[in-house]
């Protein structure tokens, strides 16, 4: 009835802008569901990786945890520094807030769920998720507080660094596919997921996923140990938990396009005649894997420093995805098979795997030296 | 027994157990629960306030610490063969000084610095092991060098630098220092007196005496001449003439309703 | 926008020149990774920090005059409060000066005691090194909980000792304040194959990650001679190269005994000291498992111990091999039952005392990492 109320004034507008708004509303209030959903299922999972409980004392098993924490920041107090800077404070907010959201509408989560099915959703994917570094660098710099200063410039180097070895990837995808829209890329893979013929642009997907999502090895912009949460540090209450809200929302976006990209999606392996429930529940299964995914690398992960960060955007990354591009185009010139993009992609990541491996271990270690007689050692020092 | 070494008359009034033979535990057991009645009986104040302040205040030598000689010491050592009960009058005294035997380092520190007048002597004083060196402040610079640089001292590490105010002895500055490579170590001491507390910084030397001596002129404000950033560390930003470790700034004195006081003579705090 | 953010000059700058400012930056003392109340104040341009000032204080108790009013009964316990991660070691030393200067002869199954108990206390307090310095490094929490599982095996162990988890107050001048439980050493036995599981755990998590070793490798590093100079002690002076351990060197208590190897860097950085202390926790083991061989029945105290304590005048400087470096207790009695002086040579002092100098001219992260290398206790630091 509420909704019904709420759409009143635009009772005269075409049905398809109702629809849409509906659903946008509808998407709205699911995702924050799935997001409360999303901080009990990190906190489980990461207390089970690190020997812990989690939260056990809200609700059996601690399952209204997530409302609790809802309920509590947004009864916070919603502060904001003397000193700060009320325009770009308060819109940073919403400058991460609403292209989170807006990505979603040209997400397709089965076959006819989406929202707004549109020939280029790739690209509008990936341009409406590279914008928050700006709502980032709004409120670094509103704060007027110097970790947040340096919070927000550490977020917009890091995702505009991310963001073109993320985007030579989905390059690579369009060129085999020939498509930029999102339901036919996963039409294509009816029979064998992309990451089969694109094992590199997977690899090259997901590490600058990570950092897309400034989480855990990539989470410089907001380290605790560091910055002390870095933009965020000023935030608090509802403001706090809209951008908390924003990076799982992003999280759930970048696990959605990994699968529909690289897993299949609701396609493979049983083709699109099996209904809507089994394309649901297909696509959240591989989302979820890429979710397990980042959870696993939180808790397992120490940080990058900003210098390695950014070396390995550019020396690494991004050459390996243009050699992802090369290779593509290779195949697609000359015509060769399927196989020869297998082997060769699959080499090359292997050969980025231990790139990384031997770049720490270039210079071999002395090892420590174990003395069970220190004086006459001592002597020779 | 460290009777030995008691020349002085008591002030306490508890003079009972100075000039007796070295006791054994069980008589020093009994003395005590006598001096305890003694006191209780007499309205004494209680030994506990007693000793609180550490002897300060009392009148001590001014001349100095007397040095004994080894002899002396090793007579010392062998009439103490069991765990001493000093007496009380040696509250308000310096520990005896004892010369180091012969080939101690002291003795490689005056081979390497002919001109400086250094008093040495073991420490701890009955069964000593370590070697300090007492020096004019004036020549701590030239001490400390010779000793970090002579090849034979190689004392590189300074482990701590501490002040001590001794009251009418003045405050006195106390390095401790270590050879790794030689395996031996040496304290240089020295004194300063309040009107004039000021002796050369060691940072230009060794530079882990840089927080040592701020924290030292934070506690007894003893002026390192010398060092680059002599501003409070410990203590607040503008404290700078209040010394807290300096014996002039007694605490408050604590009830000890605890330990031995509440066995021995449970009524003896609230007297 | 104010002034502020623009950083602190108000000098007119001209359009097309752009005003570069050196930030300072005012890291702490309410900041999750400086290990308590402490603060530095980094000058930093960019990410790279150009100076550091150390602040402390903030936790300075006048630990050294309360002692001066304490009896040398009651300052065991102050020493606890001083080293709050490495008490035993703390005690060791307080109680070793005392006995030095009352020449009191320990008995030898209070020795062995005390040993077992000082090396369990060094696991768990590089257990807690392990731990936070996996989150200095931005782990997520996860070396954390795997080593404090494992000290809170030991604090079991401890407080059945000595009826305390945190404050222990258990060692005596002259021994021991009471017996051992009866399975004290079944008890032992049992923790120490959690903790080797646990020190394995740590080893897997950490000491081969990539990250993890981009991250430590050849930040901070100290050579021999700077290390000596600036008078850095413990794991962190062995990482630089100085094959120097007072259990080794200048044995005390009963540690001659012992055959154990000390661990040796060569670079002097934040991941030689990480190396060191892990292996430290090896060799501890051994050392609790000599120790346990060979602990006699018989008193935990001498049989004619004076029911004073009452040291001649004198003076001494009595060190031990705590976890973080050279606990010194120098100490100076005038005779009678309180020190007339007492001056604690904390390591955790001494080796912030060089954390400028390390720090300046590496990363705003790293000076993370080098702070954490140090492992500092704030008590200990302000005493």
């Amino acid at each position: 009835m509420s909704i019904e109320l709420l759409a009143a004034p635009l009772i005269d507008l075409p049905q398809r802008w109702m629809a849409a708004l509906l659903a946008i509303i509808a998407l709205t209030l699911v995702m924050t569901f799935a997001v409360m959903f999303a901080t009990y299922y990190e906190r489980k999972v990461v207390a089970r990786m690190q020997q812990r409980l989690g939260p056990m004392r809200t609700g059996p098993y601690g399952i209204m945890q997530a409302f609790a924490d809802t309920v509590k920041l947004v009864a916070k107090e919603d502060l904001r520094p003397a000193t700060a800077d009320p325009v770009a404070f308060e819109l940073a907010v919403f400058a991460i807030f609403v292209p989170a959201f807006i990505a979603l509408v040209a997400v397709p989560f089965t076959e006819d769920w989406i929202i707004s099915p549109m020939p280029l959703s790739l690209l509008f994917l990936l341009a409406v998720s590279g914008l928050s570094f700006i709502g980032f660098l709004m409120a670094g710099w509103g704060s007027d507080s110097k970790y947040a200063l340096l919070g927000g410039m550490r977020a917009a180097a890091q995702l505009i660094s991310y963001e073109i070895p993320l985007i030579l990837a989905m390059i690579g995808i369009v060129m085999v596919t020939s498509s930029v829209n999102v339901g036919d890329i996963i039409i294509f893979q009816d029979k064998v997921p992309l990451i089969v013929w694109q094992p590199l642009g997977f690899l090259i997907f997901l590490t600058a996923s990570v950092a897309e999502l400034e989480r855990q090895p990539f989470d410089i912009p907001t380290g605790e140990s560091e910055v002390a949460g870095g933009v965020f540090i000023e935030y608090s209450g509802i403001r706090w938990s809209m951008f908390q809200l924003t990076s799982y929302v992003n999280m759930y976006v970048f696990a959605l396009l990994g699968a529909f990209v690289f897993l299949g999606g609701w396609e493979w392996p049983f083709g699109r005649d099996i209904g809507w429930g089994y394309q649901l529940f297909l696509t959240l299964a591989k989302m979820s894997l890429f979710i397990v995914f980042y959870l696993w690398s939180r808790t397992s992960f120490p940080r990058l420093r900003v210098d390695q960060l950014m070396s390995y955007a550019w020396k690494v990354l991004i050459p390996f995805a243009l050699l992802q591009i090369f290779l593509n185009g290779l195949v697609l010139v000359y015509d060769l098979p399927d196989i020869v993009l297998l082997i060769t992609s699959g080499a090359a990541a292997l050969a980025m795997v231990a790139l990384v491996y031997r770049a720490v271990r270039v210079t071999p270690r002395v090892p420590l030296k174990m003395v069970s007689n220190t004086m006459p050692a001592r002597s020779v020092v | 027994m460290a009777e030995g070494e008691d020349e002085q008359p008591t002030p306490t009034p508890h003079a009972s157990g100075a000039s007796a033979p070295p006791p054994t535990p069980e008589e020093a057991q009994a003395e005590q629960a006598q001096d305890a009645g003694k006191s209780t009986a007499a309205g004494e104040p209680s030994p506990a306030f007693d000793t609180a302040a550490g002897g300060g205040g009392r009148k001590s030598d001014s001349t100095g610490p007397p040095t004994v000689a080894p002899e002396a010491a090793a007579a010392a050592k062998a009439a103490a063969p069991k765990p001493a009960r000093p007496a009380k009058e040696a509250e308000a005294k310096e520990a005896p000084r004892i010369a180091p035997p012969a080939g101690s380092v002291n003795e490689l520190l005056a081979a390497a610095l002919p001109g400086v007048a250094m008093q040495a002597y073991l420490v701890p004083a009955l069964r000593g092991e370590e070697v300090a060196v007492e020096v004019g402040r004036d020549d701590i610079p030239a001490v400390l060098t010779a000793a970090r640089d002579d090849p034979r001292l190689e004392l590189t590490y300074l482990r701590c630098l501490s002040g001590i105010d001794w009251q009418e002895g003045g405050l006195e500055v106390v390095y401790h220092l270590l050879s790794m490579n030689h395996g031996h170590q040496l304290t240089v001491k020295t004194r300063v007196t309040y009107d004039d507390p000021v002796v050369p910084s060691a940072t230009s030397i060794f530079p882990a005496a840089d927080w040592h001596e701020r924290e030292t002129r934070d506690m007894f404000g003893i002026v390192f001449d010398g060092h680059l950033n002599l501003v409070p560390l410990l203590l607040p930003e503008d404290m700078t003439d209040h010394f807290p470790l300096r014996k002039d700034n007694p605490l408050q004195e604590i009830d000890e309703w605890q330990g031995e006081n509440l066995r021995d003579g449970a009524g003896e705090g609230d007297e | 926008m104010t002034a502020r953010a623009k950083g602190t000059s108000s000098v007119v700058v001209e359009q097309d020149a752009p005003e570069i400012v050196d930030i300072p930056i005012n890291m702490g003392p309410q900041h999750p990774s400086t290990h308590g109340v402490f603060r530095m104040v980094l000058v930093v341009s960019g990410e790279k920090v150009l100076d550091v000032t150390p602040h402390i204080g903030y936790m300075h108790r006048g630990g050294e005059k309360l002692m001066e009013a304490m009896d040398f009964r009651q300052g065991i316990g102050y020493a606890d409060r001083t080293e709050y991660l490495a008490q035993f070691s703390a005690e060791l030393g307080y109680v070793l000066a005392v006995e030095r200067l009352m020449e009191i002869e320990v008995p030898e199954r209070a020795q062995y005691v005390r040993v077992i108990l000082t090396e369990l206390n060094r696991l768990s307090s590089h257990f807690m090194f392990m731990g936070a310095f996996g989150i200095d490094s931005g782990l997520f929490g996860t070396s954390f909980t795997y080593a404090f599982r494992e000290r809170e095996y030991l604090q079991d162990v401890f407080e059945e000792v000595s009826g305390d988890r945190l404050m222990y107050a258990y060692f005596r001048v002259g021994g021991l304040a009471w017996e051992v439980t009866d399975n004290f050493v079944e008890r032992v036995h049992d923790v120490m194959k959690t903790s080797a599981k646990g020190i394995q755990d740590l080893d897997d998590l950490l000491t081969r990650n990539e990250i993890f070793m981009a991250r430590c490798q050849n930040i901070g590093s100290f050579s021999a001679q700077q290390a000596i100079a600036n008078g850095l002690s413990g794991p962190i002076l062995r990482a630089s190269g100085v094959p120097w351990d007072l259990r080794k060197d200048e044995p005390y208590s009963i540690y001659e005994r012992f055959r154990f190897e000390v661990p040796v860097g060569h670079y002097g950085d934040v991941y030689d000291r990480y190396l060191v202390r892990l292996e430290e926790m090896r060799q501890s083991l051994a050392i609790i498992e000599q120790a346990l061989e060979g602990l006699p029945e018989g008193p935990i105290v001498p049989d004619k111990m004076p029911r004073r304590l009452r040291t001649p005048p004198g003076e001494v400087y009595a060190k031990v091999e705590s976890p973080r470096g050279e606990w010194g207790v120098y100490l100076v009695s005038k005779g009678g039952d309180k020190p007339y002086r007492m001056k604690m040579r904390s390591p955790s002092f001494c080796n912030l005392s060089a954390l400028r100098e390390m720090t300046i001219g590496q990363y705003l992260a790293d000076a993370v990492m080098i702070l954490g290398s140090m492992d500092i206790v704030l008590c200990d630091v302000d005493r």
